[in-house]
């Protein structure tokens, strides 16, 4: 138990913020136990309209569940302060989605050092004051490169690259804190075959590096063998199990032994 | 905050069309604005300053604001003059320290000519209470001598010990020339920044000398000391009192005078009237000014709203890095802050540049001696209102984003 990075429970989640469950019909998403550990790589699949986006946005923090817990790392986020949210969400998850991840007008090193601007002024605000930190442009050197990105890419502006380039760099900026989970919606739906297969393996390769714990997105199921567990939320949301027979009630468990 | 800055500061170099003109507006409204205010005090400082340690002045009867305007600020023309027994008289009153009598109506090449004695240069003071000073020579002594205020010597290019002509009349090109009365330089005033520096000053007994026939003119020139002339009248005369508890009485006396008919004029309550009247000029100036600049930060408002839409996912990106929405808002006030600082600096350089360029020509023009020196404090006060407007204006766009950012998620959109 000690070693989950996810640990979701009983929650419910509806845009209309009608009274709780009195209308059970207008909840887009309803899990009741869910659970990831640390170091564990995920692939969610789904319909559009499953909730994909949903569930993302919820783990991040940056929806709130209408009821029940998520727990991060040990600790209710859905409990944390706003601004103890978003800090706890720059220290500790990476997010990439599908486009539209970089800051435009920044050059690169500067959208990486938004990260860590961010994550560390919560904790001390003169660390991460100069962007000239040997450190922090060493460390990113090293993501930049292991991501086959070219050496002159930090003093890029966002405008010059590649869409290819441009998710690289996001998963660059996402991994620049080291942290404990990454968020990835759709990142490939924008990129060509041969681009998508080395996407992948940098992705799964970095996340094994520093032991992230990965949550990927996409209904693209091809993608799928990439994965040692694979989480279909059409059966994982509730909301289908109640009122689909098709859908067989299965527990959440054996819905993971079946994916392995 | 640093890290901000420079992140607004690149997202605006990211907008440079609509920037640059919303820039360009505030610049403009900025400009008029510190202009006015500037020109305002600076005005008010300058006819402040031309006179100061008067305690009276007398002059024919008339409205007291025109007595000040044409004795003090060699503005309009003299309606009539006194007698030379009552400048007499108030010389020898007891209540009075000084007396300077002062005679106007002519000029040379367009500069004011003025009557006076040499009490003028020993007892009149201006802006800080301080005296006239002489940059070469001293005061006239001899009838055709002369002393030039600081801008006339300079505009003429006269030197001292030349020889000049005065004319009757205030225009440069006069119908009469006085042709027979040349006056030689004997002083140069200091630069006082008020209308004296524009100003040639002669004895009475000169004054009345250039308006007599030329046979009469060319015996007084062979013979000044036997035949000196006397003036019968002078303008006006402005008076230092021994004590200031008696102005008001020496006022009263002065008015019902039966020899003469006369007005005693307080330079402090006649100024006062020349600001009440000035005062809606004034204000009107300033309201519009002031609306040109509501008006441009209001563009600077639109444009920020505007650019909302565009920046929807760049919300979206600096939520998910952990930005909450508070950091949002204030950024887009950051950029709207940073405009406005770039454009009060710019418009204070380009004020100063554009005063210390003109300061001569508004100074021979309208008599308006204003300095280039643009940081004073009433100044600075406005630069702070307009921070307050920018950071008010701003507030709504920046809510806007606030919203923007609290709904902000990732999507698949």
């Amino acid at each position: 138990m000690q070693n989950l990075a996810i640990d979701v429970k009983n929650i419910s989640y509806s845009y209309t913020k009608s009274q709780k469950s009195a209308m059970k019909s207008s909840n887009i998403l309803e899990i009741k136990a869910w659970q990831i550990e640390q170091g564990e790589r995920i692939f969610l699949y789904g319909d559009s309209g499953s909730g994909k986006t949903t569930l993302l946005n919820l783990l991040c923090g940056i929806l709130l569940p209408n009821e029940g817990a998520i727990n991060l790392l040990g600790e209710n986020i859905s409990a944390l302060s706003n601004s103890k949210r978003d800090s706890f969400r720059a220290q500790n998850i990476g997010v990439v989605f599908q486009r539209l991840n970089l800051i435009n007008y920044l050059s690169v090193l500067n959208n990486i050092h938004l990260a860590t601007y961010f994550a560390n002024r919560f904790l001390n605000s003169f660390s991460s004051n100069g962007i000239n930190n040997k450190q922090f442009i060493n460390r990113a050197r090293t993501l930049t490169d292991s991501l086959g990105l070219p050496d002159d890419v930090l003093t890029r502006h966002v405008s010059q690259l590649s869409v290819g380039q441009q998710q690289r760099v996001a998963i660059a900026r996402a991994l620049i804190n080291a942290p404990k989970i990454l968020l990835v919606d759709e990142p490939t739906s924008a990129l060509d075959a041969s681009a998508r297969d080395a996407f992948m393996d940098v992705l799964l390769e970095m996340c094994n590096q520093q032991n992230t714990s990965l949550v990927f997105v996409s209904h693209d199921t091809s993608l799928g063998k990439h994965f040692d567990r694979k989480v279909d939320l059409m059966s994982l949301n509730e909301k289908f199990n109640g009122s689909e027979a098709i859908h067989a009630k299965t527990s959440d468990t054996s819905s993971f032994k079946e994916a392995k | 905050m640093r890290t901000l800055v420079s992140v607004a500061w690149s997202s605006l170099r990211s907008r440079k069309k609509t920037v640059v003109l919303t820039f360009l507006s505030l610049l403009i409204s900025i400009i008029v604005l510190l202009t006015v205010e500037h020109i305002r005090l600076q005005a008010k400082e300058s006819f402040n300053r031309t006179i100061s340690g008067v305690d009276l002045i007398v002059g024919a009867p008339s409205g007291q604001l025109n007595l000040l305007l044409y004795s003090v600020f060699r503005m309009g023309s003299p309606t009539n003059n006194i007698k030379y027994e009552s400048f007499q008289m108030l010389n020898e009153s007891e209540l009075v320290d000084w007396a300077i009598p002062i005679s106007l109506g002519d000029s040379h090449k367009g500069f004011r000519v003025i009557g006076t004695d040499s009490q003028y240069f020993s007892f009149y003071r201006f802006g800080n209470q301080q005296s006239l000073s002489f940059s070469e020579g001293r005061a006239f002594e001899g009838m055709f001598e002369t002393v030039l205020g600081a801008d006339v010597a300079k505009a003429l290019g006269y030197k001292l010990g030349d020889k000049i002509v005065i004319a009757h009349g205030i225009g440069s090109t006069s119908f009469k020339h006085h042709d027979h009365a040349p006056f030689v330089i004997s002083g140069i005033l200091n630069p006082t920044g008020t209308p004296i520096d524009k100003s040639l000053h002669l004895s009475l007994s000169a004054i009345e000398a250039i308006h007599l026939s030329p046979s009469e003119l060319q015996l007084v020139i062979d013979n000044p000391k036997k035949y000196r002339p006397q003036p019968d009248t002078v303008t006006s005369v402005m008076l230092g009192l021994k004590s200031k508890f008696s102005i008001f009485g020496l006022q009263r006396n002065i008015n019902n005078y039966q020899d003469d008919r006369l007005m005693a004029v307080l330079p402090g309550v006649a100024m006062a009237e020349l600001w009440t009247l000035m005062s809606t000029v004034e204000n009107v100036l300033r309201v519009i000014s002031v609306l040109v600049l509501i008006s441009s930060l209001f563009g600077l408002s639109t444009m920020l709203l505007a650019s909302m839409n565009e920046r929807r996912s760049e919300i979206a990106v600096f939520r998910v890095l952990g930005a909450g929405p508070t950091t949002i808002l204030v950024l887009i006030v950051l950029e709207a802050l940073i405009l406005v600082a770039l454009a009060i600096v710019f418009s204070f350089v380009l004020l100063s540049l554009g005063l210390s360029f003109s300061a001569a020509w508004l100074a021979s023009e309208f008599g308006l001696f204003l300095t280039a020196d643009v940081f004073s404090a009433p100044l600075f006060t406005i630069t702070g209102f307009i921070f307050i407007a920018t950071l008010v204006v701003s507030i709504y766009p920046g809510i806007e984003a606030y919203r923007n950012a609290l709904h902000a998620q990732l999507s698949n959109k």
